[in-house]
């Protein structure tokens, strides 16, 4: 993987062309890694990219997502566009942009031994910080849209999300490829920090196309808060979400849940972290994949509970469907458990619809386009109807069942 | 006053390794150290063809090009292997007619392991090849079994009197590429067990070996290699117990399995190797290569019962190749102290319409780290097939671990594949409804253990699951902390 390096990055001069593997970042992730064993990156490795970043895009309707109100923050090829946001003047948030040399002096990245998290810091071209000042409930969502439109562009960002004492938040984040780029990367990071007795839900959804999204989350959950991230992958030719989740206070909720559906050869690999810390949490795990035309799902769950973290309840759960000959799916939940007065479990299922079922819908005069559909609607149901937006769940169905 | 579980649990603090013994036999062994010299030294003592030679050869220079694997949930020292003995056997003496002839000493170690092999002879019907450190020393039942045409007796017989036989499948399942420890055992294998039923021939009695390190600093590598032909049926037992020792030894063994179309093999294993003592000295290192290939409408089923050892690292696996082929897993893996086991199964559906089973329950207590780790791969041509897994973890103490890593691969969408675990202490509940009726901790524990591991323990032939049973006992009784 090559970049080019067009902008301010002190780390080389203009026009220079920047081998990512001579790079002190780590080792550039290869299948021997135990995190990395479903996933091969020679598609990703082979592109050469470039960060000069030019906005593209004239209208977000022109992406095929329906339209947002509210607060938008439009990142477009790793830069704020502002002629796409919508910036309002909302007094319990603090917004702050950070490009440039001022994310130098503020940054204070943690030194992780992954490879794709010091490209991030590296090359950190935008870092949006929103802060929820305490005692705040927002019921409108906010919207944080990032869209790759350039071939070949490689884009880093950051949102920092800080949630204080007793706030609750809804974000609606789209990570979006227009259809006519392709080979493009966006390599995003969150940091998610909730204090006690704060909720934050994260509605994700990936339409990339034929472009490459890789997502660092690092959330850090004070006692009693709440966070619930739900990941919608439509299609994208790399998609992998990384979900760090570390629970510090008692008493929290952790949520995961998932529906990704990749068709003609892409790959989606969710792998998920939670971590334990404290006694007293739950945490629940929901992943859902419909997997056909030659695609690739991956799911890689974990959950640690470390000692002196009793009372737990924790769970996981994914269920896939194989549509077709050429599909595949690789499971792997992981239970770590260091206490013993927990109750952890996980269950996994792979397998195809039921044939009577199938045969009852096709006897009622349904063709067989329209049943499987109303099956795999019935499939990922569970996971969509965690929204409670008419609006968007008609939108997410349409997009994961592509029709 | 009632006995507490205080008292219990310092009972079974002090309680030393039940079968640690040494038996004090004479015994030859070879230099300390790993080279091609020792090799060819270990191949002339046993007289052995130059293929054979070549082929120990061969996994040794494969060998040394290897790493030790450390993907595995376990920590320990690596052992030194240029610092093991590589061959030991009780010094040769003329061939065996009867049992006057076998070292009295020899023979009241068998007793004391409870197995006489007068006994065994007279009342239990089972064949008994007795593995004294590396070398057979005593076979029975032979001649019965050899009027039905099965052959059963000792690597190093085989390699001289079925050569043919051991040529064409050895290797063929674990190949001597395969992994770190089983290219080792290629290369240094002192001898095992070699067994082989004919068409159509259903074994009359269960078929058992049992292992014994023996010579202290002696690693153990045993190689068994069991062939079940077409429509056959054989049921084999493996035992092992080891003595007391302070410095860690070795055991890399291979277990090839080979059923052809139809056949049947059921493979049963407990293992009381020396776990260490309660602060987590000494004790047996367990890497262990264990796999069967399954032919058209053929059967292998594992069922292991792990009390023993300091780490154990296996995985009973099947290659479901053959249409129709079944494969079964059925494990309880208990830890004690500073146990660690990372073990689990490996089911590799190739042929249609296969179907596997896996169950698995794992007990940890003391300070001990308990891993299940198997592996479901659907391949693409397995259409139909059928996958079951369901892993269960008990916790007993606080300090102790209990993991699961599951990985499924599913490239067929016709398979179906389920998968379940889960992770929990003995309900508070169940504790409470038996006490509530007169059941002292001890004995509600015990019997809610018991009924936890039931479903595996019920596999195991009958003259093993009371051994099974009372190892289970002395493994965890009272360590709930």
């Amino acid at each position: 993987m090559i970049i080019k390096d067009l902008n301010h990055n002190s780390l080389l001069k203009k026009n220079s062309k920047l081998d990512l593997e001579a790079l002190n970042l780590g080792s550039f992730p290869n299948r021997k890694e135990e995190r990395w064993k479903y996933t091969p990156l020679r598609s990703l490795k082979k592109i050469n990219f470039h960060n000069q970043l030019n906005f593209k895009i004239e209208h977000l309707s022109s992406l095929g997502i329906p339209k947002i109100e509210g607060l938008v923050i439009v990142l477009e090829n790793g830069k704020f566009n502002s002629s796409l946001s919508n910036i309002i003047d909302l007094k319990e948030i603090e917004l702050l942009f950070l490009n440039g040399a001022e994310i130098a002096n503020n940054s204070q990245e943690p030194t992780q031994k992954d490879y794709f998290n010091n490209l991030n810091a590296s090359f950190l071209t935008e870092k949006v910080i929103l802060k929820i000042k305490p005692n705040i409930n927002i019921n409108e969502p906010i919207n944080l849209v990032n869209i790759i439109s350039d071939d070949n562009c490689i884009s880093n960002t950051q949102f920092n999300i800080d949630v204080f004492e007793n706030s609750k938040l809804h974000i609606r984040q789209y990570f979006l490829g227009s259809s006519n780029s392709k080979d493009g990367f966006i390599n995003h990071r969150n940091q998610v920090s909730l204090k006690s007795k704060s909720s934050l839900t994260i509605d994700k959804f990936q339409d990339l196309n034929h472009n490459f999204n890789f997502c660092n989350e690092f959330i850090d959950q004070e006692k009693e808060s709440e966070f619930i991230m739900n990941t919608f992958s439509a299609s994208g030719v790399i998609l992998r979400n990384n979900v760090f989740c570390n629970v510090y206070g008692k008493n929290c909720h952790s949520e995961l849940n998932g529906v990704f559906a990749p068709i003609e050869k892409q790959h989606f690999d969710n792998y998920t972290i939670i971590n334990h810390f404290v006694a007293d949490c739950k945490s629940f795990e929901n992943y859902k994949g419909v997997i056909k035309e030659s695609g690739v799902g991956v799911f890689n769950g974990k959950v640690i509970v470390h000692q002196n973290a009793q009372q737990i309840e924790a769970f996981q759960k994914n269920n896939n469907i194989l549509l077709d000959e050429e599909s595949k799916i690789y499971s792997k939940p992981e239970l770590e458990i260091y206490a013993d007065d927990v109750r952890c479990s996980h269950g996994s299922t792979t397998g195809r619809f039921d044939e009577e079922a199938l045969f009852y819908l096709r006897s009622r005069g349904i063709s067989m386009k329209k049943s499987l559909e109303l099956m795999t609607l019935g499939f990922i149901n569970e996971v969509i109807e965690k929204s409670n937006d008419s609006m968007y769940k008609e939108f997410l169905l349409k997009r994961l069942l592509k029709d | 006053m009632s006995y507490t579980e205080k008292e219990l649990k310092e009972e079974l603090d002090n309680k030393s390794y039940e079968f640690g013994f040494v038996t004090d036999i004479e015994s030859e062994k070879a230099p300390v150290g790993l080279n091609e010299d020792i090799i060819k030294l270990i191949s002339s003592k046993k007289n052995e063809p130059q293929w054979l030679l070549d082929y120990r050869l061969e996994a040794f220079r494969v060998w040394l090009k290897m790493t030790e694997p450390n993907w595995a949930h376990v920590k320990y020292e690596k052992p030194d292997f240029q610092n093991i003995s590589y061959y030991a056997a009780p010094k040769k003496k003329k061939e065996l007619q009867s049992l006057d002839e076998v070292d009295p000493e020899l023979l009241r170690t068998m007793e004391k392991l409870g197995i006489s092999i007068e006994e065994q002879k007279k009342l239990s019907g089972v064949a008994v090849d007795f593995v004294m450190d590396s070398v057979s020393v005593a076979t029975s039942f032979k001649e019965k079994l050899s009027e039905l045409g099965i052959i059963f007796c000792s690597f190093s017989e085989a390699v001289h009197n079925y050569p043919d036989l051991v040529k064409k499948y050895m290797g063929t399942v674990v190949p001597h590429t395969d992994n770190y420890y089983s290219a080792l055992n290629s290369a240094v294998f002192s001898d095992g067990s070699f067994c082989y039923i004919p068409k159509g021939v259903r074994c009359p009695m269960e078929l058992s070996t049992y292992f014994r390190i023996n010579e202290s600093g002696t690693g153990q590598f045993e190689r068994t290699l069991l062939i079940a032909d077409e429509s056959s049926y054989v049921s084999y037992l493996e035992g092992c117990t080891a003595p007391q020792r302070d410095e860690n030894q070795l055991h890399a063994a291979v277990v090839e399995l080979i059923a052809l179309d139809k056949a049947e093999i059921k493979y049963s294993t407990v293992q009381n190797w020396y776990p260490g003592d309660s602060k987590g000295k000494g004790g047996v290192y367990n890497f262990v290569t264990k796999r069967g290939i399954c032919g058209h409408r053929s059967k292998i089923s594992w069922t292991q019962v792990e009390t023993g050892s300091a780490v154990t690292w296996k995985y009973p696996s099947c290659i479901l190749k053959g249409d129709y082929s079944i494969g079964e897993f059925y494990s309880v893996a208990v830890t004690n102290n500073f146990q660690q086991a990372d073990t689990g199964t490996k089911m590799i559906h190739i042929g249609k319409n296969t179907k596997s089973t896996i169950i698995s329950k794992g007990i940890s207590a003391g300070k001990s780290q308990n891993s299940y780790r198997g592996l479901v791969k659907i391949g693409k041509g397995a259409k139909n097939s059928r996958n079951f897994s369901q892993c269960d973890s008990l916790l007993m103490t606080d300090q102790c671990g209990a993991h699961t890593f599951p990985y499924i691969e599913c490239e067929n969408p016709t398979a179906t594949v389920e998968h379940e675990a889960t992770t929990s202490k003995i309900g508070e509940d169940q504790l409470f409804y038996c006490m509530q009726r007169g059941i002292s901790e001890e004995k509600a524990i015990s019997l809610i253990v018991n009924g936890y591991a039931k479903e595996v323990l019920n596999k195991l032939p009958m003259e093993f699951a009371v051994e099974a049973q009372k190892l289970l006992e002395i493994s965890l009784e009272g360590s709930v902390g």
